[in-house]
């Protein structure tokens, strides 16, 4: 993490200098993409880590400093190991013969199946195409080389595909307050999808990604645009969709896997009060 | 030592045999065994509370292995596993203390000095830091993550460094720790003795004047709830679904009826004619799962269905012994139990189509009989336990409370590994 960097090469001498040189930085790395939730996340997240030592009290500045960078490379150690403690989780989850129908590249997911497949699990993926950014295309690809079963659906195909499917599985760029997921374009009405036909919704995300957000509706969240292409030109006057992203809200995802446990959606809420309160 | 052997593996008969059913007598035979096993158990000097977690894991799994689908088995031997851990991490903290203390007498123990520079805290501190990694993980843990686990092994270093106490003191330190052990399990088997008593205290706040209650089967926490909120002087109506194939409803009805209580007896398929007419469905559960799903007498699934379907509370009571930190992965398959057909049918009359010699060696007619049914945690409204009332939603944070998060994931491999 490059805040940890941050810590090491300031040449603050009070603890509230380098709280603020930290600042400046999270804000910088936020503003460098301002439409990321994970870096935004996981940017807060190493503050209050931070702000959270502080409060331990130290005698010198430069204990509390070696101490401070010990826990930053930590953290960054520990998001790291989180994909395969989440991948762990996941196996009990799935069994034999079973069908996933995976919307999204996460390299979360993509661990969690990895893992299944080192456990002589026999499983089908069912991969979205995940337009615009061919998502699903990227994933078959990397399953194709792990010799697991997959099958690319075009992304209006998901309901005709659900009759199959055991589980649906997600990545997420962020976790929001409310217990909900913002993923990639599709990931609500692929939920949707499965919540009336009574299939799990599980979502495997890295508890960095937990955001202190609560999105009311789709039009809630900054907007990810992407350039669409239609393979066909568009006629001029004609308005065209660009968000790439949507907000799944919590009632539609059945146990959200994180590196702290498997979760309820309603649980995230509450871990979040008790890390801001 | 070999009596407790014996006694165990007589346990592990019993249950085998499915000699002990129902997950209160299986509650609380587990937490009388392993107090034998606990006191029976000879502590090394060092590091007694990991032979005594050792050795009641030792028990725990060939118990659990004995049959999985009682829960409650399981359940408690995390329970206790947690009582250690935590009972450990209290005498550490007073040990500590006892040292700081001395380290204020003497000035010239330099070791013992250090030893609290480095903790830099307050006793009391360094056992609530313990205790929250005994506590499941969140993240406010992995972020003090790193400081617990910096002075945790200074604590257990703290008992293996002060070799100049006296043996004697140690020794009375690890029989307080093995007699507080004991005390704690004492409690548990109370808190599962009383634990009716306590939920049946809460009854009158749910039932009210005129109400009509659906139950199913019979269930004990169900039928004192009833008689509690009966002697409260409430008058309401029960019916009871006779809880085929065993028939339990009929066995419950009676006993309401002779405390003095309108009760209606109906068959199992005619609950959904009648919930319409009901203010609430109170039944008893064979075990909660982390998830706030529940897996209860087969049957009830259906009047869950049909209690959301008129949108009729579901009221599931359940002591705290019954809260399982495990998830169902596929509970219709993994945690259920096949009774014998003889409970459904009479083999007498049936045995011509049930000829293992008939046709191609496979019988006609076959028969299930299945224990449980899994009710999904949206269809339950409440869960009243010993502790109050709580939302399905709220479930893990009361199995974070009585369960610590090592515990959970070593007994799951044990299990999923037979």
């Amino acid at each position: 993490m490059a805040l940890s960097a941050v810590i090491r090469t300031s040449e603050a001498t009070t603890m509230m200098e380098l709280e603020i040189e930290l600042k400046r930085a999270s804000d910088a790395l936020k503003s460098s993409d301002l439409t990321s939730i994970s870096l935004s996340a996981g940017c807060d997240l190493f503050m209050r880590y931070v702000t959270r030592t502080k409060a331990l009290e130290y005698e010198d500045f430069d204990a509390a400093k070696t101490r401070l960078m010990e826990r930053g490379e930590k953290f960054g150690e520990l998001s790291l190991r989180a994909r395969k403690t989440i991948a762990m989780l996941c196996q009990d989850f799935i069994f034999d013969g079973c069908t996933i129908l995976v919307h999204g590249f996460s390299r979360v997911v993509l661990e969690v199946l990895k893992m299944a497949a080192t456990n002589r699990k026999l499983f089908r993926v069912f991969c979205t195409e995940g337009r615009p950014d061919s998502t699903g295309i990227r994933l078959s690809n990397e399953l194709a080389k792990l010799g697991i079963h997959s099958k690319l659906l075009i992304d209006s195909a998901v309901a005709y595909a659900m009759d199959e499917v055991d589980m649906v599985f997600f990545g997420a760029d962020g976790v929001v307050e409310s217990g909900g997921i913002i993923n990639m374009m599709g990931t609500y009405q692929t939920a949707l999808v499965a919540h009336s036909m009574n299939k799990p919704v599980y979502v495997a995300a890295e508890c960095y990604k937990f955001a202190r957000l609560y999105p009311l509706d789709q039009k809630d969240l900054a907007p990810a645009l992407r350039p669409i292409d239609f393979g066909v030109k568009v006629p001029p006057g004609v308005e065209v969709e660009t968000s790439a992203r949507d907000y799944t809200p919590p009632q539609y995802l059945t146990l959200l896997f994180t590196d702290i446990g498997v979760l309820t959606p309603s649980v995230v809420s509450d871990e979040l009060i008790k890390l801001y309160l | 030592m070999p009596d407790v052997q014996a006694l165990v593996s007589d346990f592990v008969l019993k249950l085998r045999r499915r000699k002990i059913e129902g997950s209160h007598a299986c509650a609380k035979q587990t937490a009388e065994l392993l107090r034998q096993v606990v006191s029976h158990q000879r502590v090394p000097y060092t590091n007694q509370a990991a032979a005594l977690i050792d050795a009641v894991k030792a028990v725990g799994e060939q118990l659990i292995n004995a049959n999985p689908v009682e829960l409650a088995v399981g359940n408690i031997v995390r329970r206790i596993l947690h009582i250690i851990r935590e009972e450990d991490v209290s005498s550490t903290a007073s040990a500590l203390e006892g040292l700081g203390l001395s380290a204020g007498s003497d000035d010239d123990d330099s070791h013992v000095e250090h030893e609290d520079r480095h903790v830099g805290l307050s006793p009391a501190a360094v056992a609530t830091a313990a205790r929250s990694t005994l506590r499941a993980p969140s993240l406010h843990t992995l972020l003090e993550g790193i400081p617990d686990s910096a002075t945790v092994p200074h604590v257990s270093s703290s008992g293996g460094d002060s070799e100049g106490r006296s043996k004697s003191d140690r020794s009375l330190r690890s029989r307080k720790l093995k007699h507080d052990v004991i005390e704690a399990i004492n409690e548990l088997i109370s808190d599962i003795d009383t634990c009716h008593e306590q939920i049946s205290e809460q009854a009158v706040e749910h039932i009210h004047h005129n109400e009509v209650i659906l139950t199913l089967g019979r269930s004990r926490t169900v039928k004192e709830f009833l008689y509690a909120a009966k002697e409260k002087n409430r008058s309401f109506r029960v019916f009871v679904a006779e809880g085929a194939p065993r028939y339990q409803g009929h066995v419950l009805a009676k006993e309401l009826a002779a405390k003095g209580l309108q009760t209606t007896v109906i068959t199992d398929s005619a609950v959904f004619a009648m919930i319409s007419r009901v203010n609430m469905v109170i039944v008893g559960a064979h075990a909660i799962m982390a998830n706030g799903g529940v897996i209860v007498p087969v049957g009830l699934n259906m009047v869950a269905l049909a209690a959301q379907k008129h949108a009729v509370p579901f009221v599931v009571v359940a002591g705290s012994h019954k809260l399982c930190p495990l998830y169902p992965h596929n509970p219709e398959v993994l945690l259920n139990e096949l009774k014998s057909p003889s409970e459904l049918l009479d083999f007498g009359e049936f045995s011509d189509c049930m000829d293992f010699g008939s046709r191609n060696g496979a019988p006609l007619l076959h028969v299930v009989n299945p224990a449980f049914d899994y009710v999904p945690s949206k269809l339950v409204s409440l869960f009243i336990t010993d502790t109050g009332g709580h939302k399905p939603s709220y479930i893990y944070q009361l199995i974070a409370d009585y369960y610590s998060a090592d515990d959970i994931v070593v007994q799951r491999k044990t299990t999923s590994g037979n």
